[in-house]
């Protein structure tokens, strides 16, 4: 079996197809990670600093202020410095006094607005009663969103009794990176790249190239290459997928260091949230669950092929399915459709929206989220594709020519 | 050694293919000859089990076409030769031979005795997109012969071969065909008139004349001919 799949993986990194894109999306990958520390900034086209001074800045800044609980004392304190600037111009932000009094609070004041809890609050008037009290109120909105049963209602209040408040500060700039837009939802977007022009040749090469009537009657032609192939586009697309996660995560620890593996989620990307989860939890299990997706698309888009006998009307199907996922909403109130459509890996690796699902699957009594059922289930797509794919494998007759 | 062909047809919707074709093969040449569209590929592709007959049974001294056992002691060289054009022509066999399931040791073995056989040595290490087409055909033989296979299937091998290396070949399968069941299909009907112990004509899916050349007097040609209301030779 080794054997089989060293010459399968040959094949399929011999083709200048899969070496060219392989080179184009590293060389994006790289750019991507380590974008953040790249360039510099200008005020009036005067230097003001560099985007690594910038990140060891508000690092040093974030340290500093981590371990702070979010709560009536620190807004009082951030009111007091931001007092000490004029708001109203549109260059306060190069002023010394902001660089040296105000800045510090900045991660802190971004994530209020960010979160976006309520009109008519600000700095100025937020309390630690109003941002919790507003948190509670856009988690209600969430599971209204969703429209929850009362069993799963009842889960998520369970879940969100653990959930500490005040929420803790913690400087998690690598883990918010990774985590979002830029992070585990581009890769998987440049792995879908790869996977639809580089694994959708492992079997249908054979019918182009009409080596398919040699292999299949070979000894191991209808089982043991049928296997090997599988794990060799497998293993490709995985080598692949761990070296981009590894550049981002690279690139995301160069650019913003490593604090923040234990920052809650909450006080970070989903205030409304109920799980008790830390932001390296969340980035471990979106970089497992980014891994493993990647395995499912490889192997659908290998088997996809082998039925259509055409790379292309696979590649096409890949690409669209893509782009249907980001650019086609399903509502929640379309249920089932809409929960499955949040499963798909591009949705799911979007912290948001699949990852953040809050509609729960039951198995056999057992409740489990959207990334406890993700897992379950691409492996179980996987297992199925396989065995369907190796009966339509093994019955492949060749005709026709 | 026997390998039975048992009332074996293949139809497609509306089109019979092959009719009914009922034979047991022991060690020797057998010359398959018929028109286009006679379904002489379709009949050998049964015989590799890369098609499945629509109804009739193939085996091999009681071995099923379609088991793993069977395909362990055939080699096929397919009239439309597909390869891949990056390799060189030793990692190509080198490939088929792990597919045949032959050890690492032996398959370079194997391949470097191969390769000398078919005179491709010197370009052994040459990718195949470099190769002329009477290369690649003596590549595909090469490949077929991998395993010392009991039973040879051939579909058009001296295609592409200039004169001097057909008659190499044609020596080298009746070589083979001693102790081999060796099925040859080919256009040039010399090929089959010299080394063949028998002959099967194929004509509309159906097997129209089994014999040996004693059974024919006089040219092979102008017998074909006769039989095939002077169609074309394939």
């Amino acid at each position: 079996m080794r054997t089989l799949m060293g010459y399968e993986i040959k094949k399929i990194l011999m083709k200048k197809s899969t070496l060219v894109t392989f080179l184009v999306l590293l060389a994006v990958q790289i750019v991507m990670a380590f974008s953040g520390s790249l360039g510099s900034t200008y005020v009036e086209d005067v230097f003001y600093e560099t985007h690594m001074e910038r990140n060891r800045t508000d690092r040093e800044n974030g340290i500093a202020l981590s371990d702070r609980p979010m709560d009536d004392a620190l807004f009082a304190e951030m009111r007091d410095a931001y007092a000490k600037i004029d708001r109203s111009t549109q260059d306060y932000k190069w002023t010394d006094t902001y660089r040296n009094e105000v800045r510090k609070y900045e991660d802190v004041e971004n994530r209020l607005k960010y979160w976006g809890l309520g009109s008519g609050y600000s700095l100025d008037n937020m309390t630690q009663e109003a941002l919790y009290g507003l948190r509670e109120q856009s988690r209600d909105s969430m599971w209204e969103y969703y429209e929850l049963s009362d069993r799963e209602v009842a889960y998520w209040q369970e879940k969100d009794a653990r959930v500490q408040i005040p929420f803790t500060y913690e400087y998690a700039q690598a883990y918010d990176s990774f985590t979002g837009m830029s992070g585990c939802y581009m890769i998987c977007m440049l792995i879908t790249f790869f996977i639809a022009i580089s694994m959708v040749t492992v079997f249908a090469e054979e019918h182009t190239r009409k080596t398919d009537q040699l292999i299949l009657c070979t000894r191991y032609g209808r089982t043991k290459v049928y296997g090997a192939k599988l794990l060799s586009g497998s293993l490709v697309v995985f080598v692949v997928n761990l070296l981009f996660v590894a550049l981002e995560l690279l690139g995301k620890f160069f650019s913003y260091g490593t604090e923040g593996f234990d920052a809650s989620i909450q006080s970070v990307i989903a205030p409304w949230y109920s799980y008790p989860l830390s932001m390296g939890q969340a980035l471990l299990m979106m970089a497992g669950l980014l891994l493993l997706s990647s395995l499912m698309v490889a192997v659908f888009a290998m088997l996809l092929a082998e039925v259509l006998r055409s790379s292309i009307g696979a590649m096409a199907i890949l690409i669209g399915l893509l782009f249907a996922a980001r650019l086609v909403p399903i509502a929640p109130s379309l249920g089932v459709l809409s929960q499955a459509w949040n499963y798909l890996p591009i949705n799911m690796l979007k912290a948001d929206q699949g990852f953040l699902d809050m509609r729960l699957v039951n198995i056999f009594g057992l409740q489990l989220n959207s990334w406890q059922f993700a897992p379950i289930l691409y492996l179980l797509i996987i297992v199925l594709l396989v065995l369907v794919g190796g009966k339509i494998y093994r019955n492949y007759q060749v005709s026709g020519r | 050694m026997e390998l039975v062909i048992d009332r074996v047809s293949k139809q497609y919707k509306n089109k019979i293919a092959v009719d009914r074709i009922s034979l047991k093969l022991e060690k020797g040449i057998y010359g398959l000859l018929g028109a286009n569209g006679a379904g002489k590929t379709t009949l050998m592709r049964m015989l590799c089990g890369i098609l499945t007959p629509t109804s009739g049974t193939i085996s091999y001294d009681g071995i099923d076409v379609s088991e793993e056992e069977y395909r362990a002691v055939l080699g096929y060289l397919p009239q439309d030769f597909g390869y891949y054009p990056d390799f060189t022509g030793k990692d190509f066999l080198l490939y088929m031979a792990a597919l045949k399931g032959i050890g690492k040791s032996e398959a370079r073995k194997k391949v470097k005795e191969l390769l000398e056989l078919v005179s491709l040595t010197d370009v052994a290490k040459k990718k195949i997109k470099t190769y002329s087409g009477g290369m690649k055909q003596r590549l595909g033989i090469a490949q077929a012969l991998l395993n010392d296979p009991q039973i040879l299937i051939l579909d058009e091998p001296t295609a592409g071969l200039d004169p001097k290396e057909r008659v190499r070949f044609r020596n080298l399968i009746a070589q083979l065909g001693k102790d081999n069941i060796v099925i040859l299909s080919t256009h040039i009907v010399s090929d089959i008139d010299r080394i063949a112990d028998r002959i099967l004509m194929m004509n509309g899916g159906s097997l129209v004349f089994d014999g040996t050349r004693e059974d024919i007097t006089g040219d092979l040609e102008e017998f074909y001919l006769q039989e095939f209301g002077e169609g074309e030779v394939e």
